[in-house]
C-alpha cells in the first residue's frame, strides 16, 4: 500500500471516529441534562400543586362533588403546557396517567416520576405523581408536560452537525490528501533520483519547491541525500584517479619492460642465427648489454619503491660533514663521465635523515642534474643551515625543465625528453624514487627551473637537537 | 621491391626490424617519429607501414588515421599487449597488432600474411639461376622443375633469402622444423646433403666449421 494511502486512510478512520464520539458523547449529555431539568420543573410543579390543593382545601372544605372540585382547583393551577390532573384512587395500586404512563403502586404521600413515550408516534412525556390523603380519601395529583419537542430539537441539532460534519470531513480530506501528496511527492523525487543516480547520471540532484523546503525532516533527508551523492562523485573520481595512475604506471611499466627486451630478444636472436662480422657482432652485443644494463636500473628503481611503500624507516642524526664526505667518494666518477664540474658546500650541522636513503637521493639529483648539463657544465650541491631546518639544493645550470612539466616529473616513468633519457640510460623512475625519500622525511621536493638556464632542486630536512648530537655516529658508505 | 615503412622511436628496435626486413629482401625506410613517418607517407610510396603506438609528436593511432588515407596497410608493433589495445588498433584498421617482445620470424610471417593479403608479397624469389615461385610453391633451377619435400623446399629458402651468410645449424633446425634444437645435428645435415644432391648445390652450399652452412651465390 502506498504511503500516501496509508497516512490518509489512518488519518481519516481515527478523525471520523474522533467526531463520532466526540459528538455523540456531548449530545446525549446535553439531551440528559435537558430532561433531567424537565424532570425537575415537572416534580417541583407536581410538589407545589400538592401544597395548592391542601390550601385550596383549607379554604374550600365542602365537596359535593369530586369532579367539580377537581375541575374548579385545576383552573388554578394550569400554566402553560404543564397539565394538572387529580383523581381519587380506587381499590387497587394501579394508576394510569391520564396520558397513559403507568405506575404500579404509590404509597400515600410518595411522589414518582417517570418519562413516557405515548404510542408510536413519539409523543413523549414528563409526568409526576403523588399520592395524598385528604377529605378522607386517597388522591393522585399528577403533573404532566409535553417533552417531544426536546427530541425534535435534539435530532435537528444531530442533523445539523452531521451536515456540518459532512462538510467538515470532505474539507479536511482534500487537506489531508494534500498534505499526504506533498509528502510523499519528495519521497517519489527521491526514489526516481536514486535509481537514476544508480544507472549512471551521477549528475543529478534533488530540487525541492518552496512547500516542500518547508517540511523538516524532507528537507534534512533530501540535504542529506544531495550531500551523499555530491560525497559519492567525489570518490569515484578519485578511484578513477587512482585507476588511471595505476593504468598509466601498468602502461608505462610494461613499456619500459618490453622496449629493453625486444631488443635484447631480437639482437641475441641475430647473433645466434648468423654468423656475423666481428664489427656487427660487437655492435649488437653492445647493444644487447646496454639495454640489459636498463633493464637492471629499472628493476633496482622498481624494487626501492615497492621497498619504501612496504617498509618504515626511522631517521637518525648525522653529521653534514660525513654527508658531504660520503657524496664526494660516491661521486668521485661522474666529472669524468658527463664532462661536467662537480662541486660541494655543506654548512656544518646535524641533520635528522635515513643515511643511505638520503644519499641514493642526492646522487639521483647529482646524477639528473649532469646529465642535464652540456660539457664543462657546472653542478653544485649546496647544504645551508636555516631556521628550523636544513636546505640541501642541487643547482645545474643546464638544459632546464618547461614550465608547465614540472609537476608531472616526479611521476614513475615520465620523461621530458625521452630520446635523451634513453641515450643517457635512463628508466623514468629516478625522480619518483626521489620524492618517495623525501617524503620518507618528511619533506617535499621543491624544483625550480628555467627553460635554458638551469634547475634547482632543493630539500628541507628537520635539524636534531643539540643535546642528540653528542650521540651522533659515524655513517659510512 | 616491396617498400616497407618503420616508425619507430626506440633506434635498437627500429634497426633491429630493419636488419630483419632487408635480409628477407624487403626495402625498409626508418622514421623516427610520428611525424617524420607522415613526411614519408606523403613523399615517397610504401607497400606496408609498421607502426608503433608511442611515439613522439603523433602517436600510432593518430598516425593509422592519416595512412588510412593513401590505402597502406599498416601492423601495430607495440608493447600495449592488452586486449582492448589490440581491439582499438584493429578497429581503426590495422591490418595486424604484434606485441613486444616478438620473434623475427613471426613478425616476417605476419607481414608476409599481410602482404599476401593485398597481392603485395614477393612471389617469386630468384638467386643465380634457382627459381622460386612462394606461392605455388614450386623451385625451377634453370627452367626444369625439381620437386621437394616440405623441409627440403622450407631449408632452401631459408638459405636463398639469406643468401652470403652462415647459418647456425640450432637455428636452422628451430627455423625449418619449428620446434626447440634438442642436441642432434644429424636431421639438418642430412636434409642438407639431400637438398645439396637433388639440387645440384654441391658447390654453394658450403659447410662452415663449427657453425653450420652458408649459401654462396655464384660470382657475376
Amino acid at each position: 500500500m502506498k504511503l500516501k494511502w496509508r497516512i490518509f486512510l489512518v488519518t481519516y478512520i481515527v478523525l471520523i471516529a474522533a467526531y463520532g464520539i466526540f459528538t455523540s458523547v456531548i449530545m446525549s449529555s446535553w439531551l440528559d441534562s435537558m430532561k433531567s431539568a424537565e424532570i425537575n420543573s415537572v416534580t417541583q410543579q407536581n410538589t407545589n400543586t400538592v401544597k395548592l390543593f391542601h390550601a385550596y382545601y383549607i379554604v374550600n372544605p365542602t365537596v359535593s362533588d369530586f369532579d367539580n372540585y377537581f375541575e374548579k382547583f385545576k383552573s388554578f393551577t394550569n400554566f402553560n403546557d404543564m397539565y394538572t390532573e387529580l383523581s381519587v384512587a380506587d381499590d387497587s395500586n394501579f394508576y394510569v396517567s391520564f396520558y397513559g404512563a403507568e405506575f404500579s403502586d404509590i404509597p400515600v404521600n410518595t411522589q414518582q416520576v417517570t418519562v413516557y413515550n405515548a404510542g408510536s408516534s413519539n409523543q413523549i412525556y414528563v409526568t409526576a405523581v403523588t399520592n395524598i390523603s385528604e377529605m378522607g380519601q386517597s388522591i393522585y395529583i399528577e403533573t404532566t408536560r409535553y417533552i417531544s419537542p426536546i427530541f425534535d430539537n435534539y435530532s435537528n441539532h444531530v442533523k445539523k452537525i452531521q451536515m456540518w460534519s459532512a462538510i467538515v470531513l470532505a474539507i479536511s480530506t482534500v487537506f489531508i490528501l494534500l498534505t499526504v501528496h506533498f509528502i510523499s511527492k519528495p519521497l517519489n523525487k527521491l526514489t526516481k533520483l536514486s535509481s537514476e543516480i544508480a544507472q549512471g547520471n551521477r549528475n543529478e540532484r534533488i530540487k525541492l519547491n518552496r512547500f516542500e523546503k518547508g517540511i523538516k525532516e524532507i528537507n534534512e533527508l533530501s540535504e542529506s541525500f544531495n550531500h551523499m551523492a555530491d560525497c559519492n562523485e567525489k570518490y569515484i573520481a578519485q578511484l578513477k584517479e587512482e585507476y588511471k595512475k595505476q593504468e598509466e604506471f601498468t602502461g608505462s611499466f610494461t613499456h619500459e619492460l618490453k622496449t629493453p627486451l625486444t631488443t635484447i630478444i631480437g639482437y641475441s636472436d641475430l647473433l645466434r642465427t648468423y654468423d656475423l662480422p666481428q664489427k656487427e657482432r660487437r655492435m649488437y652485443a653492445e647493444y644487447i648489454y646496454k639495454e640489459g644494463k636498463r633493464l637492471e636500473l629499472l628493476s633496482i628503481h622498481l624494487l626501492n619503491l615497492l621497498v619504501m611503500n612496504n617498509q618504515e624507516f626511522t631517521l637518525s642524526p648525522m653529521k653534514t660533514e660525513i654527508l658531504s664526505y660520503d657524496l664526494k667518494s660516491a661521486t668521485a666518477f661522474l666529472p669524468k663521465k658527463y664532462s661536467v664540474n662537480l662541486d660541494f658546500y655543506f654548512e656544518k650541522d646535524v641533520v635528522m635523515c635515513e643515511p643511505s636513503l638520503l644519499k641514493t637521493l642526492i646522487m639521483n639529483l647529482v646524477d639528473n642534474g649532469c646529465k642535464a648539463s652540456d660539457n664543462g657544465g657546472r653542478v653544485s650541491v649546496v647544504g645551508k643551515r636555516e631556521q628550523g631546518f636544513y636546505t640541501v639544493s642541487v643547482v645545474d645550470h643546464g638544459a632546464g625543465i618547461p614550465e608547465k612539466e614540472i609537476k608531472k616529473i616526479t611521476e614513475p616513468f615520465y620523461m621530458v625528453d625521452k630520446s635523451r633519457s634513453r641515450k643517457q640510460g635512463g628508466a623514468g623512475l629516478g625522480l619518483a624514487l626521489c620524492s618517495k625519500i623525501a617524503l620518507i622525511h618528511g619533506t617535499r621536493l621543491e624544483i625550480t627551473s628555467q627553460l635554458g638556464k638551469g634547475t634547482t632542486v632543493s630539500l628541507k630536512l628537520k635539524r636534531a637537537d643539540i643535546k642528540s648530537t653528542t650521540e651522533v655516529t659515524n655513517h659510512e658508505i | 621491391m616491396i617498400n616497407i615503412l618503420v616508425a619507430e622511436d626506440e633506434f635498437y628496435i627500429a634497426n633491429l626490424i630493419k636488419i630483419s626486413l632487408e635480409q628477407a629482401g624487403y626495402n625498409c625506410m626508418l622514421a623516427e617519429d610520428g611525424e617524420q613517418a607522415l613526411k614519408l607517407v606523403e613523399e615517397q610510396e610504401f607497400d606496408l607501414v609498421l607502426l608503433d603506438i608511442m611515439m613522439p609528436k603523433i602517436d600510432g593511432y593518430e598516425l593509422l588515421e592519416y595512412i588510412r588515407i593513401y590505402k597502406i596497410p599498416a601492423i601495430f608493433i607495440t608493447a600495449k599487449s592488452s586486449v582492448s589495445d589490440k581491439v582499438k588498433g584493429l578497429k581503426l584498421g590495422a591490418e595486424d597488432y604484434i606485441t613486444k617482445p616478438f620473434d623475427t620470424s613471426e613478425l616476417l610471417a605476419r607481414i608476409e600474411v599481410v602482404l599476401r593479403r593485398f597481392n603485395k608479397n614477393i612471389s617469386y624469389l630468384t638467386v643465380d639461376d634457382i627459381e622460386i615461385d612462394l606461392n605455388s610453391r614450386t623451385v625451377k633451377k634453370n627452367g626444369v622443375v625439381i620437386t621437394l619435400t616440405l623441409k627440403e623446399y622450407e631449408l632452401l629458402v631459408l638459405f636463398l633469402r639469406n643468401k652470403n651468410i652462415a647459418l647456425y645449424r640450432e637455428t636452422i633446425y628451430e627455423r625449418v622444423w619449428h620446434e626447440n634444437f634438442m642436441g642432434d645435428t644429424r636431421t639438418v645435415d642430412l636434409h642438407v646433403q639431400r637438398l645439396r644432391k637433388k639440387m645440384h648445390l654441391e658447390n654453394r652450399i658450403v659447410s662452415v666449421y663449427k657453425v653450420g652452412y652458408r649459401y654462396e651465390e655464384l660470382k657475376k
